[in-house]
């Protein structure tokens, strides 16, 4: 029971903050937290979002781009002189008494891989319960701004393969697709009584909408990129791919779950009842293939040290799954399910993804900004990089998937055809409101 | 007396994953008690020989949330009225606790309240238990508890006899952090 709890506790709040950790971007370049997340190459997935990137040279006009970067993990001799005995250290043992969950999922969100110069730091305040036979009110403190007031969660849409070949700017090919979601919403009881310490009711439900959806397959691919406008030194391009994306499987779940007090808050000899409900649906591989078809478009456009471009993706890609089973499952002085249907057909639908983003390079001046949109909430850096001779210096500021305005900034040095960089940025990636900063060391290879 | 805080204590579970404060709880006992018609006991001084001056054992279904923990302290506070019938002496209304059903009479009480009575009156003593003895703190972080009440009564001359009321009792526990 106490493992299982544990296991809730740490699933929660890794769902909980999870979409923030993935909105900082988990890079491994210390340039790029020196800008606070901002890319300045191409790198950061303008090729994945903007199909028109893949007619686009590089940027002749920039300078100091390197061939790739080797990340310096500082964090992870922080991590093990602070944990020396990792496999015995009873913060990391559910079975332990020392048990740690925040310092657990702590460590998940915020991989030691670099140095944490400052912590931030969770709350420590005290947690009040009121407790009578009809009174329950509970107080959280501080804790309670980590109430999610929204609905909160994780999700993601990536293309694990691309693979094809193409002339003259045609291309065929196949993309693997993978969608996942997971949603967590508190209804208006539930979240009046832990955020708003508002004491219990009786004969109340106090519930949680979830909602989990997980779906992959591949889509064969014809994409066509290129310059429609311009000369060497810049121009306008152009490029759009239509896919067919065939649904290899998928699961989705949709309830609610939650408790249902009694007549009297501690009168009855259950206090409260368990109260839940679900669909599920799912086409399990070997199935009838899921199909349908959706495709992405983007321009870029260069323009001597100017370069902007926007992309979209999955426009319009709603898969039909021709062979679905639907079970429904209810829970309340016991579980029992039963099924609703097989073999019909459903629907699902991956979100759209665009990216915009515009870059100015003179002389040894580098100056950018994207928005990154993946279904989730708007993603914003603003950075720029200065060289001066062998040295750097950086700046940079982005809004998070929580809103938060989060700082960069950091430095270089190259020597040669290597380069030490060095980069603090901000994040509120952790069970805390308050920022933490961690310091991103990298070798550069020119 | 059954004071069902099982959802009290995985509230207490759910919280300890938000913060690494203390854990407070505070508990309106009488609430319960009174609910149950357990608040009230009559006592008789000298005791007649089998006639019982306690109440049948309680259980009650306490925080359970690992004896490995600490507890730091448990504060009773509350009120008892003594409705004094016959006879003039000194009434006590002690409050006792063990994780073993069979041991509750057994021990010493956790705390108990006084008052001097007389022929007629009602003596209302308060209390304010800033702590119990740190071998009884913990019981409170075990599923169950035992708990019993005693009423007693000493006559400074003759025989005694009324009902122990209590009027209000509240407990505070305050449980350090290291609720895994």
């Amino acid at each position: 029971m106490r493992t299982s709890l544990v296991g809730f506790v740490l699933a929660t709040l890794v769902v909980g903050w999870a979409t923030s950790a993935t909105a900082q971007g988990a890079f491994t370049d210390a340039r790029r937290a020196g800008m606070a997340g901002l890319s300045l190459g191409r790198e950061s997935g303008l090729e994945r979002y903007n199909p028109a990137y893949r007619a686009v040279p590089a940027r002749v006009t920039q300078r100091g781009q390197p061939k790739f970067t080797i990340p310096i993990p500082l964090g992870i001799i922080q991590f093990l002189h602070d944990h020396p005995d990792l496999s015995n250290d009873p913060a990391f043992d559910p079975k332990s008494t020392g048990f740690n969950p925040i310092l657990v999922v702590n460590t998940i969100l915020n991989l030691p891989v670099y140095l944490e110069v400052k912590q931030a730091p969770t709350p420590t305040n005290d947690v009040a319960f009121t407790i009578g036979r009809d009174f329950l009110l509970v107080n959280l403190g501080q804790a309670a701004e980590l109430v999610p007031e929204d609905e909160f969660g994780i999700s993601g849409s990536s293309r694990p393969l691309d693979i094809g070949f193409g002339v003259k700017g045609f291309r065929v090919g196949a993309t693997g697709w993978l969608h996942d979601e997971v949603e967590l919403q508190l209804g208006d009881t539930l979240l009046g009584f832990l955020r708003d310490s508002q004491p219990a009711k009786p004969n109340t439900r106090y519930s949680a909408l979830v909602h989990g959806i997980v779906e992959g397959g591949f889509a064969p691919t014809v994409s066509y990129s290129g310059k429609i406008v311009g000369d060497s030194s810049g121009g306008l391009y152009i490029g759009g791919a239509l896919h067919y994306y065939l649904g290899v499987g998928y699961g989705r779940t949709d309830g609610d779950g939650g408790f249902i007090t009694g007549d009297t808050i501690f009168g009855g000899t259950n206090p409260v009842t368990p109260d839940g409900r679900t669909l599920t649906q799912y086409s399990k591989p070997g199935n009838t293939f899921g199909h349908g078809f959706g495709g992405d478009v983007g321009f870029a456009w260069v323009s001597g040290p100017i370069e902007l471009g926007v992309g979209v993706n999955d426009i319009g890609a709603t898969i039909t799954w021709p062979d679905t089973r639907q079970d429904s499952a209810f829970y309340r002085n016991g579980a029992f399910s039963k099924p609703v249907a097989n073999h019909v057909e459903t629907k699902t639908k991956l979100p759209v993804s665009y990216i915009a983003n515009i870059g100015y390079s003179v002389g040894n001046t580098t100056l950018g900004a994207d928005i990154l949109n993946t279904g989730r909430g708007s993603v914003v850096h603003i950075g720029g990089e200065q060289r001066l001779g062998l040295v750097a210096l950086r700046g940079g500021i982005a809004r998070d998937q929580r809103k938060r305005i989060e700082f960069g900034w950091g430095g270089g040095v190259r020597l040669g055809p290597v380069g030490l960089d060095v980069g603090f940025w901000t994040h509120t990636n952790s069970l805390s409101n308050e920022r933490g900063i961690t310091m991103a060391t990298s070798l550069s290879v020119y | 007396m059954r004071a069902r805080l099982i959802w009290g204590a995985a509230l207490a579970v759910m919280a300890a994953g938000c913060g690494s404060g203390r854990l407070i709880f505070d508990i309106d006992v009488f609430s319960f008690l009174s609910a149950a018609a357990a608040d009230t006991l009559p006592y008789v001084g000298p005791l007649p020989p089998g006639v019982p001056d306690t109440i049948p054992v309680q259980t009650v279904q306490s925080l359970g949330i690992g004896s490995s923990q600490i507890v730091d302290t448990v504060r009773f506070t509350g009120a008892v009225d003594f409705v004094n019938s016959t006879g003039t002496g000194n009434a006590v209304f002690a409050v006792y606790f063990d994780s073993v059903k069979s041991n509750v009479y057994t021990g010493t009480p956790a705390f108990s309240v006084s008052g001097a009575v007389t022929p007629g009156t009602t003596t209302h003593s308060t209390f304010d238990i800033p702590d119990i003895q740190t071998a009884l703190k913990p019981l409170f972080l075990k599923t169950t508890i035992y708990v019993g009440i005693r009423a007693s009564a000493t006559p400074t001359a003759g025989t005694m006899s009324g009902t122990a009321k209590l009027t209000a009792l509240r407990a505070r526990i305050v449980v350090q952090d290291k609720i895994f």
